[in-house]
């Protein structure tokens, strides 16, 4: 694969990447789905990115390296905003009485989480 | 008749609960934008209608109930700690950070560059004066560089303090406001929605200062405490924070004479400092101290910039005074170029100064083998690399102030980054605070598991992206 092309995939994955982050909503269940699908040709465009590396398609330049290690710190950032929407919903859930079941190391399902106080309003 | 009374009289009360709950709305349009301030509904209860008994029906109010959701705002408070951390850190470091140059062209290193290069030059005419002179020059310039530096940190470091005084002000006046609606909650036998809108606002003022845990009593108190448990707020009492500066004792201090670090301590005088570990107080006192201090030195630790002012002084001095001045017999022995306050090590840096009494004839290029130019030689090396002479853990005099600009750099960088995200964690947690708040979650638990298996869903697909960035990295062979 030509250079140029590899590294248009990149930055592709990198522009929906940014995009995903944008237009996160989390109160929304179809943007939250929205953002996941510009995930997932995110992936795909580095999947290919990252195959044309391994060929030696692409030269190891330093500068490379560098995009390559903002792209991953945007995904870091991505992670900690989904993290917290994450979180934020097992506490709900644990509240409601829908916590995923917990799993011990034997792969069985260990006891109910302790249940949470029913939600008071003040 | 009775029942046309009966009638008449259900009617009449019916009207004046549906009264109560057109004001509870209009109340709430009126508080649309106070702070704190959470929509609130009026129970309605229908009542028992037993035609033969007597009993009426009709409806009746049971009560007030708001929208605010406990966990939720728990979670706001939480973000809006570390927002307000990251946020006073990337102030601070910023401030730091300018004082160093990172292009090598300005400041210590380039003074630093400079002196090598007049060594370099003397060590090609070891007897030219003005080659002496040029290294008396420089060393002075560099001396005054490292002070200007020292006391541009020094400087930083009471702004501060200032900046901390003036946060802890704000807590303890937060604190206070709790305070004052605990008492209002121990007179009144019913809740008042503006109060608790003031609270939870006071609340959310504070989560920007620090880190702290709410538990609301069964009398109806708010109990505040610290991030270790220490209580700033119980019933009607204030545990008012105060700031200083002490050396610390605790471990005993391995350098007493050290730049105090700000200090916090609660009304019976206990040093609560540990338990800040959020919010703008907790950014402040970790640039403060950790930042600074490492650069400046505290009571368990040198401070690089010392630890480059004193090796470097040593080095030099150590290579001089080791010659002579000329190959003659009976020359006289080197005079040391830099002088500093070798009682403290944490003063080292702001106490650096040309040796006052060296004139040019005192430089010693001769070293102790009888080389005319060995000595200007050992020093014009001292920035190579792989040259042992002045090495501070392993890294030559230029290497280290390099590693002391890039250390500082990065604490910025790191805590900028983190700042951008964290605004954008603030705001999807008070997102998911207004869409919770008013809801029940009892109800609503199919939505909480779309919601969740959603936000899952995405985190896998997070995962895959940084596993393939991981492997692409690791695939490449250039690692800078």
């Amino acid at each position: 694969m030509p250079p140029d092309t590899a590294i248009a995939h990149l930055e592709r994955a990198r522009s929906g990447i940014r995009q995903a982050l944008a237009q996160w909503n989390a109160a929304d269940l179809e943007q939250v789905e929205e953002s996941r699908e510009l995930l997932v040709a995110a992936a795909v465009d580095l999947r290919v990115f990252e195959t044309a590396v391994g060929a030696g398609d692409v030269p190891h330049t330093a500068e490379l390296y560098s995009t390559i290690l903002a792209v991953k710190q945007e995904v870091v950032q991505a992670t900690r905003v989904v993290d917290t929407c994450v979180a934020f919903y097992r506490g709900l859930a644990a509240r409601t009485g829908d916590a995923p079941p917990v799993y011990n190391a034997e792969g069985h399902i260990e006891e109910e989480p302790a249940g949470l106080e029913p939600e008071v309003h003040a | 008749m009775p029942n046309i009374l009966a009638s008449l009289s259900s009617a009449g009360n019916a009207l004046d609960v549906f009264q109560q709950a057109l004001n509870v709305i209009q109340n709430n349009v009126d508080n649309s934008s106070t702070p704190g301030y959470a929509t609130q509904t009026l129970n309605l209860e229908a009542q028992p209608l037993v035609v033969t008994g007597g009993l009426t029906g009709g409806v009746a109010a049971q009560g007030l109930q708001d929208s605010r959701d406990n966990y939720a705002e728990e979670q706001v408070q939480s973000q809006t700690q570390a927002l307000g951390f990251y946020t006073a850190q990337a102030q601070a470091t910023g401030t730091v950070q300018s004082f160093f140059d990172v292009s090598g062209t300005g400041g210590v290193p380039a003074a630093l560059n400079n002196l090598l290069s007049a060594f370099s030059a003397w060590s090609v005419t070891p007897d030219d004066a003005t080659a002496e002179q040029t290294v008396l020059s420089s060393a002075q310039s560099l001396a005054a560089s490292v002070n200007g530096l020292a006391n541009s940190l020094s400087g930083t470091s009471q702004q501060l303090d200032t900046q901390i005084g003036s946060t802890v002000s704000q807590i303890n006046s937060i604190a206070t406001q709790i305070q004052q609606y605990n008492q209002q909650v121990l007179q009144s036998t019913t809740p008042d929605p503006g109060a608790q809108a003031q609270l939870y606002s006071a609340l959310d003022n504070l989560s920007q200062l620090t880190n702290f845990t709410t538990v609301t009593q069964t009398d109806g108190t708010v109990t505040v405490m610290l991030g270790g448990g220490d209580p700033l707020v119980i019933g009607n009492q204030v545990n008012a924070l105060s700031a200083s500066d002490a050396v610390a004792t605790n471990p005993p201090a391995t350098y007493p004479n050290s730049p105090p670090s700000a200090v916090i301590t609660d009304s019976q005088g206990n040093d609560v400092t540990s338990q800040i570990t959020s919010g703008q107080l907790g950014g402040l006192l970790d640039t403060r101290n950790r930042v600074l201090g490492s650069l400046l030195g505290n009571a368990q630790q040198q401070g690089s910039l010392n630890q480059f002012a004193q090796t470097m002084a040593d080095t030099v001095n150590q290579i001089l005074e080791s010659g002579t001045v000329s190959t003659a017999t009976g020359a006289a022995a080197g005079t040391a170029l830099f002088t500093y306050d070798s009682s403290n090590p944490t003063n080292a840096a702001a106490s650096l100064a040309l040796n006052s009494s060296i004139t040019p004839g005192e430089l010693a290029p001769v070293d102790s083998s009888g080389n005319s130019n060995g000595n200007a030689n050992q020093l014009a090396d001292l920035g190579n690399t792989g040259n042992a002479a002045g090495n501070i853990d392993g890294m030559n005099l230029v290497q280290f102030l390099a590693q002391i600009s890039s250390s500082v750099g990065q604490e910025n960088q790191t805590a900028t980054t983190n700042q951008t995200t964290q605004q954008q964690v603030v705001a999807q947690a008070t997102t998911l605070r207004g869409q919770v708040s008013g809801v029940s979650l009892d109800e609503q638990a199919t939505n909480v598991l779309q919601f969740q298996r959603a936000y899952q869903a995405t985190a896998q697909v997070l995962t895959v992206l940084n596993d393939v960035l991981d492997d692409t990295m690791n695939m490449m062979t250039v690692t800078t």
